[in-house]
């Protein structure tokens, strides 16, 4: 009975965005008000613990919503200077092959802007790209989703990585092999998916080669890095190196018929500027140790104490989210947007009017979407502080017993759904998936690397992240289409990582 | 309470501003108000926030 009332606010954000197509704000607000209710009714949940559990969601939507108003202003200053018309207009001189733009821009830069970015970052920065480019705004959306999930656990710098470490007291040593084994294979799977979301089967049957040889590359690269001690680049060297072979390669489908005009390369440069500078700035004060101290000036950050519901459930004491400003993703976005729009003012791209545009499209555009992430992230606290999230959890555990290898993933898999992040999703399971991996005989590598590869690849599908992708591609309202193509494709891999999961323990006994 | 209805969603941006601001002020000071125990003043700032969320199912 627990199991059935926890997964109720899930079941009814289902339901009310895929099935009724409501938009994210409206399901997410039923949500939070269906898992208060339950909550406080079911699993004694009291005034104390709802306050600080309200007060621990609220750093975790700023740390999120940050990030979106960053990026979709980093999107707004190129789109009002032109420069994502032009970027789309180049293209086709690199390719016009859409299926090997997709792959290019939508899998291998994808991968690349999850190694050095974090939340949300690909899908918000891509999508516009792509629908500048032509694709659909469904397609631009569902293409980079599907494309960056295999990149979350080594990407962000490592920090998903890192949390299911700190989670679990597993060092990396142990955690690296079969967790980069894991998201390798998806990531080969990866390939031919993002193929098939541009263009189906038959862009699949044409493009399987390049895709596989992309894909095999990117996948021993991060292999190689994450498990010799670099895991927090693993996924930003796999995509350098996804770049370096995928930009000659997609070149090779070029047409040779130059009808299409001669390509502006002052004007691609400078369009391109803003992206470049999102790298440069990113590596600047992430990997120089001096800047990195200095923009780790300023942290905020709560202390909370230890809280339990009247049923017994305790969450212990501890720090809440740690928002380092002035080198928060968040704040680099913000960075790149100022010094983007600089660049571009004295490239003189701007019309009279051009920063209260700017702003104002900014402001418009990201409201609704931070209504629905503020409700969700408030929803998702709260059950794991009544310990809704525990007792689904368990439910699934304690049903599937020794299927429990095959169920790992998809427990990981529910923890980023609910969370809206890899991270979280380890810090809310990596410990009960280690405590019953001992107590069920299993390799507690192997099952936690389950858990970190099913969280990573089912986060493309967090309503919070859907939502960032759908508002930046012109899609709000609409985030239950998104989320009905979204879920074969993360289907079949969480799948995958359970069969891999399967083998594994069985190699492991 | 259908002007009021009707008003919301004329306004759909000023609504989710709104929505949003009794979302996300009411935490901080819920949290304070945990610290001191004011378990009556945790109520009305839980109240402002279910609110908001009220707000945005009428906005469609």
């Amino acid at each position: 009975m627990n199991f059935v009332l926890a997964l109720t606010p899930i079941l009814l954000i289902l339901v009310l965005m895929v099935g009724l197509r409501w938009g994210a704000a409206r399901a997410g607000a039923a949500g939070y008000l269906s898992a208060l209710v339950i909550a406080v009714v079911f699993f004694g949940a009291g005034p104390e613990l709802l306050a600080y559990a309200h007060a621990k969601a609220l750093f975790l939507s700023l740390d999120v919503l940050f990030i979106i108003w960053a990026a979709f202003l980093l999107y707004r200053v190129a789109d009002e200077a032109g420069a994502i018309r032009t970027i789309g207009e180049a293209l086709p001189h690199l390719t016009p092959d859409r299926g090997m733009q997709a792959l290019i821009i939508g899998w291998v830069f994808a991968t690349f802007l999850q190694g050095v970015g974090g939340f949300g970052v690909p899908v918000a920065v891509i999508s516009p790209i792509l629908v500048g480019l032509g694709f659909s705004p469904l397609a631009a959306v569902v293409i980079p989703s599907v494309g960056h999930g295999w990149a979350v656990t080594f990407g962000s710098l490592g920090s998903s990585f890192a949390a299911l470490m700190a989670s679990t007291g597993v060092p990396a040593e142990v955690l690296a092999p079969p967790s980069a084994l894991f998201l390798g294979i998806a990531g080969i799977v990866t390939g031919p998916m993002v193929a098939h979301a541009a263009g189906g089967w038959s862009t699949v049957r044409r493009l399987l080669l390049p895709a596989l040889i992309l894909g095999v590359l990117m996948a021993s690269v991060q292999f190689v890095v994450a498990t010799n001690g670099f895991w927090y680049i693993g996924a930003f060297v796999a995509g350098i190196a996804g770049l370096a072979l995928g930009i000659p390669l997609a070149m090779r489908t070029r047409s040779k018929n130059r009808s299409d005009g001669s390509l502006n390369l002052r004007g691609l440069l400078i369009a391109l500027s803003g992206y470049a500078l999102l790298i440069v700035i990113t590596l600047t004060i992430q990997l120089i140790p001096a800047v990195k101290t200095m923009m780790s000036a300023v942290v905020l950050q709560v202390d909370f104490p230890e809280i339990s519901t009247s049923l017994g459930y305790i969450t212990p004491a501890g720090p809440g989210r740690r928002l380092v400003i002035f080198r928060h993703t968040g704040m680099i976005l913000l960075y790149t947007s100022i010094l983007a729009y600089i660049i571009y003012r004295i490239s003189d791209l701007y019309k009279h009017g051009s920063v209260r545009s700017i702003l104002e499209g900014t402001v418009r555009r990201v409201m609704s979407s931070s209504v629905s992430i503020a409700s969700m992230v408030a929803m998702a606290v709260i059950m794991q502080h009544s310990g809704m999230t525990d007792a689904i959890a368990r439910g699934l555990a304690e049903a599937f017993g020794a299927f429990y290898p095959f169920v790992a993933p998809w427990i990981g898999a529910l923890g980023a759904f609910m969370t809206g992040s890899n991270t979280n999703s380890n810090v809310v399971f990596g410990e009960l998936q280690k405590q019953t991996a001992i107590l069920l005989g299993y390799s507690v590598a192997i099952i936690l690397a389950a858990q970190t590869s099913g969280a990573a690849l089912a986060s493309v599908l967090a309503p919070t992240k859907v939502v960032v992708g759908a508002s930046t591609a012109g899609m709000a309202g609409r985030e239950g289409d998104v989320m009905r193509k979204l879920v074969v494709y993360v289907g079949i891999l969480v799948l995958l990582i359970s069969i891999l999961t399967v083998i594994g323990v069985l190699i492991a006994e | 309470m259908s002007n009021i209805y009707r008003y919301f969603n004329e306004h759909k941006f000023e609504s989710y501003v709104i929505a949003f601001l009794l979302m996300t002020i009411p935490p901080l000071l819920m949290y304070y108000a945990a610290q001191d125990g004011n378990i009556s003043l945790i109520f009305v700032l839980l109240g402002f926030i279910v609110l908001g969320n009220l707000l945005v199912l009428m906005i469609r």
